[in-house]
């Protein structure tokens, strides 16, 4: 097992104006598991297909190991790869395709045998050995994909959205099980996905991407209650953060948010920092969380300051919880996730309180998140 | 290679005595010369047949018989005979390389010309088994990051293992191969293979082999393949089909390495409009110069009709209620009047956003 190091990394195509990824410094540590997360186009399968050899790199070093990488062929990065397109060989049998790699490098037969036998008890396949992938299921064809990168023992995996052609029932079963694995053979795993729920669910550390710059990378719910900028706070969580703008004044030597239908005070200790920033009198844009905003009368007892009244515009009940679209609040639609016996209905108004220990001040210029903290050195 | 045996089977079969000589190359040479003969033809030489079993540095090593116990069918069958034992030598590698120089310079001669046609391969092509059995002919093409080892020979061994020793690797162009493959490959192994169309199994084969080039560390590679095919009868052409499927496969379907002709048809239908006419039909459609397709409408609209305009299963696919997707269409209907699930109206759509895409890039 090893970690990896990419140090000032860039990647620029032939003929673009603008490097794919730029200046991405990263290291992950030996058996971590690490997510890198962002919309499409971000540079995040660009940086682990650089990290598979799949892609030159422009500028910068790329370490597995202490071995700097750079120059070495894909085949002797000791590591593997599990694709979303994870296609069998199909003229193979599961143990065939499984043993594949391992007889192409003359390795010998009994520990061929030994390998592919403990790798399928580990991912409960035994029983299929013997079968041909079109006689599989999507999710045990996931599997065999899986079973072949495991039989190598590499010092690294990289999965570039290894669930995505699966159903969304085996999904969730299916990261539940790559969890487990990297549990269980301690090893170093990068994983590419674009979805924030998978990021979150498997990542011990998520490294959130955008326009080819590392935004944010910290564990889930580091990123989750603690992120650097508008861009983290808005790609985490689902639904997500709203965003409402404002100017921030003092009024009675009180701190106070305002938007159109919004006067919030801000806890001292958080407006003591506006104070020093000086952001008192500046437009800025105020973030909070739908789970954040309540109902319940004993926290609009506890919170008299950050009580706002809003028109439900639409109410989707999910059975356990309901979503509340409001109107009325700052210039846009107000998100607010509520429990799902409370009754309420479309068409009317209902007053809600601001959790303000999880609110969120946001840079109207710089988008930077005010109140962000420096974690402890990872 | 056992030559006494081989002669031995040979005497027997033909009531002839064959015996073993080496003759200079030089003369060799010289003797092929006058008939445009290729180097590993039989030669006949001061009464007697010369049949080469082994061409090496300056010496020919040949078996030669006397003319007058065999014919000429006979000796063609002589000749193919030692072809294919000089093939299992262990040495075999010149004449390998030199029927793989051979194929290649067969198959672009056919296709500079422009359209490419159907020919008879070359004489010295000619008595090669290799292009007289049905193949599955593969395209690979691609750019190696590191290609010292690959340039070297690892892509030979890995096809080798992967279609177990049945195929032929031909360097084309720069960064081009053709993989000629045995039919075995596509034949029913059990019940369940019995069930797949030859698309299918064929598709199945393609991504399978990128899939082992990228997990063996070989490289990301742009793979079609075509259907089976005796070489010797329409290699070049198939080479050109397999050229163009690759070509367009990469030019209209992003992030895509596997090109299926079968699903390129269409493409290849609308390739030779001219910009402006796919501009104008883009617009016609749309009714509209730049039409409000984001990332997402395009997603939906491709995976209904990859979906034959199924519903139910384009949601599942987009892990989206079916309420969702329903909304997401009226919400296009609405924008564009264009209703997707009207079979005329989703024709046009098709077309239009696969133009559209294509002028995107461009």
């Amino acid at each position: 097992m090893a970690g990896v190091r990419l140090s000032h990394i860039y990647k620029t195509y032939p003929g673009a104006k603008e490097p794919t990824v730029k200046d991405l410094n990263l290291e992950i540590k030996d058996k971590e598991f690490v997510v890198l997360v962002g919309p499409s186009g971000c540079g995040k399968s660009t940086t682990l297909r650089m990290i598979a050899g799949l892609e030159e790199i422009t500028e910068g070093e790329l370490y597995i190991g202490d071995r700097l990488v750079n120059d070495v062929a894909p085949k002797d990065r000791d590591i593997a790869m599990v694709f979303q397109s994870y296609a069998l060989y199909p003229h193979m049998n599961v143990y065939q395709n499984m043993a594949f790699g391992l007889k192409l490098r003359k390795f010998k037969k009994a520990d061929i045998d030994a390998r592919v036998h403990e790798a399928a008890r580990i991912l409960d396949i035994e029983h299929l050995l013997d079968r041909k992938p079109k006689q599989l299921s999507g999710g045990q064809r996931q599997r065999v994909a899986l079973g072949r990168a495991i039989v190598r023992e590499p010092q690294v995996f990289l999965m570039d959205e290894p669930l995505s052609n699966l159903d969304a029932k085996l999904r969730v079963a299916m990261r539940s099980e790559i969890s487990k694995l990297h549990k269980r053979l301690e090893t170093t795993i990068i994983y590419v996905t674009h979805d924030q729920t998978e990021a979150m669910t498997m990542g011990e550390r998520i490294v959130i991407m955008n326009e080819g710059i590392i935004q944010q990378a910290a564990p889930p719910t580091e990123v989750y209650n603690n992120p650097k900028n508008l861009f983290v706070a808005g790609f985490i969580g689902s639904p997500s953060m709203n965003f409402i703008n404002g100017f921030i004044d003092e009024e009675n030597g009180n701190v106070v948010f305002k938007s159109k239908n919004i006067n919030i005070v801000i806890p001292e200790g958080r407006a003591k920092i506006l104070r020093e920033k000086g952001y008192v009198g500046r437009e800025v844009i105020f973030g909070i969380r739908p789970e954040d905003m309540h109902i319940e009368p004993i926290f609009l007892e506890a919170s008299p300051n950050s009580i706002v009244n809003a028109g439900i515009e639409v109410a989707e009940h999910l059975g356990h919880e309901q979503i509340l679209y409001l109107e009325g609040l700052g210039d846009t639609t107000v998100v607010a996730r509520i429990d799902g016996r409370t009754p309420v209905s479309e068409g009317t108004n209902i007053r809600m309180a601001m959790d303000m220990n999880k609110f969120h001040i946001f840079d109207k210029d710089t988008e930077e998140a005010v109140f962000y903290q420096e974690p402890k050195p990872y | 290679m056992d030559w006494d045996r081989l002669i031995r089977q040979l005497e027997h079969i033909l009531k002839t005595e064959f015996r073993l000589k080496q003759v200079a190359r030089s003369e060799w040479n010289r003797w092929g010369e006058a008939r445009d003969l290729p180097p590993t033809a039989s030669r006949e030489r001061d009464g007697e047949l010369l049949f080469p079993i082994r061409l090496s540095g300056d010496r020919v090593d040949v078996l030669a018989a006397s003319p007058a116990g065999m014919t000429e069918t006979e000796r063609r069958l002589v000749d193919m005979m030692l072809e294919t034992a000089r093939q299992s030598l262990p040495g075999r590698k010149t004449g390998h390389d030199a029927l793989k120089a051979g194929i290649r310079d067969w198959i672009e001669e056919h296709i500079a010309g422009g359209e490419p046609e159907d020919g008879d391969p070359p004489a010295h092509l000619a008595s090669h088994p290799v292009l007289f059995q049905e193949k599955v002919p593969f395209l690979i093409v691609g750019d190696p990051v590191h290609d010292g080892e690959f340039a070297g020979g690892g892509l030979q061994k890995l096809l080798e293992s992967f279609f177990d020793g049945d195929v032929l690797l031909v360097p084309l162009h720069d960064k081009e191969w053709l993989v000629l493959a045995g039919r075995s490959l596509l034949e029913p192994g059990d019940e369940a293979d019995g069930e797949e169309s030859l698309e299918e199994r064929l598709a199945s084969l393609c991504e399978g082999l990128h899939s082992v080039m990228l997990n063996e560390g070989e490289g990301e590679f742009h793979v079609t393949v075509h259907y089976p095919i005796v070489p010797a009868k329409s290699l070049p052409v198939t080479v050109a089909r397999m050229r163009e499927a690759v070509a367009i496969g990469r030019s209209n379907r992003a992030n895509r390495y596997v090109h299926l002709p079968w699903e390129l048809y269409l493409d290849q239908l609308l390739s030779p409009l001219s910009r402006a006419d796919k501009i104008r039909f883009i617009e016609q459609v749309f009714k509209r110069k730049e039409p409000m397709l984001d990332d997402e409408t395009i997603q939906t609209l491709e995976t209904f009709f990859e979906l034959n305009c199924n519903v139910s299963e384009t949601a599942k696919k987009l892990y989206i209620h079916r309420n969702t997707l329903l909304y997401r269409l009226d919400k296009f209907r609405q924008e564009s009047g264009l209703d997707v699930r009207n079979f005329n109206q989703a024709v046009h759509v098709k077309i239009a956003l696969q133009l559209y895409k294509v002028t995107k890039r461009d």
